[in-house]
């Protein structure tokens, strides 16, 4: 356990009523504190087994929030941090947790979208280069470097609250790196095959690399390999993983299968038929429930991490998707789509099992839509098309609608003052 | 329903069996103590959840406030004009009574508040609203934007405003190098002086042969300058066009002597004299006669029916006045151009040919390109107040161009973009008496630099855009008087613009 990130849950008595006291620590990077992102106010929402709730509100630099008499033993908790204005500019959660055995831990993160880029040839190493970009106010917060001089970041995802998943090429050799979300310092992992993804579940568990035919386990604590690389074909477009670290989900460019199924806790992988040109994946972290999308039908399939069953969803999008990510607050999927001349988002209502009415402006050559970890804000980087500038697309979402867009360019480079491209994007989100 | 409104209905579900009975719901913005949202649910407040140990309304926005009300239960009548504050709904105005001096506008208190808008059928203007900028030149890049959605019946569309469906759009005129001439007649000889000076020709001009261009506004008296990278041709007078222009010289000088503006040495030449056919048109028993007795007649100066109607009115001052504008007709086509061609040349280096005069100030002031509010009474406000707007920032650069009249383009120097947001309790005629206000983060000018060149453009913002871009401001004491104006003062380059919509002046930040 890392000091300085642990929210301790204390049940104490106290006559005849009990109170959950939680103690609040931050990011020794300030950057990453809410604070700076203009939080004023912090919001914890405790839901019991049974769905009881109840809610402690506090100063956004509050060390500890307390709720009393609180009736479940085991619950779920979302701490968001607010500005002024309502919007989410922190966030964390965690799930399932008892107060009895280990402390509970839950982290709040600034909502930040952490942007990697393109290995184009100019002045600042873009290839190696991360952004981290406000999601409520589109300024640059953070930049750093991952790797060393050749290094080039293929992809990147959040590793729950606890930092960054960086699948790093160096010439023919490949690395896992791990970016802390304490203070931004940066460690990698040799693997035997340079990976498309690196992916590991937000609360524990076997984190996996897939990319060159490969894929490898990893144990992410220990930040070492486990066992040889399986043989996976195909390129990776998108992955999930389940919070609890049961199972991954990949969409691989050769279908069928289109999706292989990653048993987590087995080290195995299997193929899984679920739909025709499996693009995009998307996963609720409060069910555990996997949404793929289709780059040949608007047609949706559910997986259930927990168990590994699957179905096709009623209804479908308006068109074909692509890359996807889970919103809470729209409590649906919000996908791209590369089926008209340019991208378009689309929405799914899980809640309504249905497309979301409308579309998005268009884009040219998405690379990345993320939400944050409240599902309200996201981001979509789009590289634009030859001779065209790169985009930063803010999504606001809101129940029951597709997400409100703001497309600009994306910005330039504070150091360099280049508007490089965009590869991929994450954001931290819960323990 | 957001997530929470779903988590509610569950717990509905569960817990109507046990604790609701008969009990009827209950809509307010607060209850009694809980434990947990179930507690609120079994006391009948389905809609409100447990927060820090009592049941209450929780929100985003305004509107999640009033969406609480329900026809089927027992509401509070503080929920219809609640207002959603710190993420809790809290009882808004009229429920809660306005400050004195203030009045309620959707459930909030405010001195003032302009959202464009208008009000009743007429469509809104900007001078209409009490808005715009000071002094005589009007400042054409600043105007109001209509989110048309789609049916814009002509309209430029805007885009989505802050709240409404408008909002200001704030820009800065640039200075033109030179301006718009106001011209009056010369001699031949002096536009044929002129016309030689800045277009050299290679050999001398006859007289009958000139003016060959007309002139366009010129920084100096030579040929124009080919790029910013050589030198200014100095002024002279070509050994060509010297026969011209002494023949200028000995033209008629205008009785009362020119004095415009940003008149080169060479344009002042031509406009102290004037050809003899002109100044009759001016004289008084001319005007009169041309005004009445002959206006329909004199329509063509020279018609027959003119000079006969002259002859009858006895308006033989008139007569040079037909030659006035002849030369100049005589460059149109037309099936008169001959005659008027001979007609002109018979008058030799004394025709009469149109001469800049005067380059009438272009430059607008600051109090010109600023967007001033009408006057405000703040003078009941018994603590300080807060100036709050919206703003959206399209694609602004770090730097402008600072264009000033009179002076090449090529010795215009650089500047920050900035919008300063200035007040002033009185006099505000006087530049000095306009304060810049310093917003929250201690920044004088908008935007902030992360928000510059951000590629947005006009009608490409959405609700997100203006809620990034919102400023707060306190108003000095000293500012608060009973007319106090605002007033935005855009220094941009001439295509970037800023959105500005929702502003309010009020006790509470």
């Amino acid at each position: 356990m890392r000091a300085g990130l642990v929210v301790v849950l204390a049940l104490a008595a106290c006559g005849e009523s009990s109170s959950l006291r939680i103690e609040i620590q931050r990011a020794g990077e300030s950057v990453l504190d809410p604070v700076s992102g203009g939080a004023t106010r912090l919001r914890l929402e405790l839901v019991g087994d049974s769905g009881e709730s109840a809610i402690a509100e506090g100063p956004a630099d509050a060390a500890f929030l307390e709720l009393e008499d609180f009736p479940s033993e085991r619950f779920s908790a979302v701490l968001q941090a607010f500005d002024p204005e309502g919007n989410v500019v922190g966030y964390g959660r965690f799930s399932q947790r008892s107060l009895e055995g280990e402390v509970p831990r839950i982290l709040l993160r600034r909502n930040l979208a952490f942007v990697i880029h393109q290995d184009d040839p100019l002045p600042g190493e873009p290839g190696r280069l991360v952004l981290g970009i406000d999601v409520v106010r589109r300024t640059v917060a953070a930049r750093f470097q991952v790797g060393q001089a050749g290094s080039v970041a293929r992809a990147v995802t959040a590793w729950g609250g606890r930092g960054l998943l960086v699948a790093e090429q160096r010439g023919r050799d490949g690395f896992v790196g791990i970016v802390d979300a304490e203070d931004l310092s940066y460690r990698n992992i040799p693997l035997d095959h340079v990976p498309d993804v690196v992916v590991g579940p937000a609360e524990a568990g076997i984190g996996v690399a897939a990319g060159g035919g490969f894929l490898s386990f990893v144990d992410l604590e220990a930040e070492e390999v486990l066992g040889a690389p399986l043989v996976v074909g195909g390129r990776v477009l998108d992955v999930a993983v389940d919070p609890r670290g049961r199972r991954a989900l990949l969409a691989i460019d050769i279908s069928p299968p289109g999706v292989v199924t990653v048993d987590l806790r087995r080290q195995q992988a299997e193929s899984l038929p679920l739909l025709p040109d499996a693009a995009g994946l998307a996963v609720n972290p409060a069910t555990g429930v996997a949404y793929a999308t289709s780059s040949s039908s608007p047609r949706l399939a559910a997986v259930d991490l927990a168990s590994g069953r699957s179905v096709q969803l009623d209804g479908s999008l308006s068109a074909p998707g692509g890359l996807a990510s889970w919103s809470s607050a729209l409590d649906g999927v919000v996908t791209v789509s590369e089926a008209g001349p340019r991208s378009t988002l689309y929405g799914y209502s899980v809640f309504s099992q249905g497309g979301l009415p409308g579309a998005s402006p268009g884009f040219d050559d998405v690379t990345g839509v993320v939400m944050d970890g409240s599902g309200r804000h996201g981001v979509l980087v789009a590289g634009g098309e030859a001779g065209g500038e790169p985009g930063l697309t803010l999504l606001r979402a809101r129940f029951g609608a597709l997400p409100e867009t703001s497309n600009t360019l994306y910005p330039e480079d504070p150091v360099e003052g280049l508007r490089y491209r965009p590869r991929g994007a994450a954001i931290l989100h819960g323990d | 329903m957001s997530g929470r409104g779903f988590r509610l209905l569950l717990l509905i579900g569960l817990l109507g069996p046990l604790g609701c009975g008969e009990q009827r719901c209950r809509v307010a913005l607060e209850g009694e103590a809980c434990g947990s949202s179930g507690d609120c649910v079994e006391a009948g407040f389905n809609q409100l959840a447990c927060v820090d140990g009592r049941c209450r309304a929780t929100c985003l926005i305004d509107a999640d406030c009033r969406a609480l009300v329900d026809p089927e239960c027992e509401i509070d009548e503080e929920v219809r004009s609640a207002i959603c504050e710190q993420q809790l709904c809290r009882p808004g105005c009229p429920q809660v009574a306005c400050p004195s001096g203030e009045t309620c506008l959707i459930g909030r208190c405010a001195f003032y508040r302009e959202g464009f808008e208008g009000t009743g059928d007429e469509i809104p203007s900007l001078a209409g609203l009490g808005w715009g900028g000071g002094g005589t030149l009007r400042n054409p890049s600043q105007d109001l934007a209509f989110d048309c959605d789609g049916d814009c019946g002509g309209v430029d569309p805007g885009g989505p405003a802050a709240e409404g469906r408008r909002f200001a759009v704030l820009g800065t005129e640039p200075a033109p190098e030179k301006g718009t001439a106001r011209t009056a007649p010369t001699c031949r000889a002096c536009a044929c002086c002129l016309d030689c000076i800045l277009n050299p020709p290679l050999v001398a001009p006859s007289i009958l042969d000139c003016p060959l261009q007309s002139v366009e506004p010129r920084l100096n008296c030579g040929p124009a300058r080919q790029d910013c990278d050589t030198e200014p041709p100095p002024d002279q007078t070509p050994i060509e066009c010297q026969g011209v222009c002494e023949s200028c010289d000995a033209c008629q000088a205008r009785a009362t002597p020119v004095e415009g503006g940003f008149l080169t040495s060479c344009e002042q030449r031509a406009a102290d004299r004037v050809c003899s056919a002109c100044p009759a048109c001016d004289e008084e028993a001319c005007r009169s006669c041309r005004s009445s007795a002959c206006a329909e007649p004199c329509e063509d100066a020279l018609s027959e029916a003119c000079e006969r109607c002259e002859e009858e009115a006895g308006c033989a001052d008139c007569s040079p006045c037909r030659d006035c504008t002849v030369c100049e007709d005589a460059q149109r086509p037309g099936p008169r151009q001959l005659e008027l061609r001979a007609r002109c040349e018979t008058l030799g280096a004394d025709g009469c040919f149109s001469t800049p005069v005067d380059y009438p100030r272009a430059q607008l002031t600051e109090a010109e390109q600023a967007l001033t509010s009408p006057p405000i009474d703040l003078s009941g406000a018994a603590g300080p107040l807060f100036l709050e707007f919206r703003y959206v920032p399209f694609n602004i650069g770090s730097v402008r161009t600072v264009s000033e009249q009179g002076t090449s383009a090529c010795d215009w120097t650089e500047g920050p973009q900035e919008v300063r947001v200035q007040a002033c309790a009185g006099s505000c005629d006087s530049p000095e008496a306009w304060v810049d206000l310093v917003f929250e983060d201690g920044i004088q000018v908008l935007p902030p630099d992360a928000q510059r060149s951000n590629g947005l453009r006009l009608t490409g913002q959405s609700g997100i855009d203006w809620s990034i871009g919102r400023a707060r401001a306190a108003l000095p004491a000293q500012l608060l008087g009973a007319e106090t104006r605002i007033r935005f003062l855009p220094r941009l380059s001439e295509f970037a613009r800023i959105g500005v919509d929702d502003i309010q002046i009020r006790s509470r930040p």
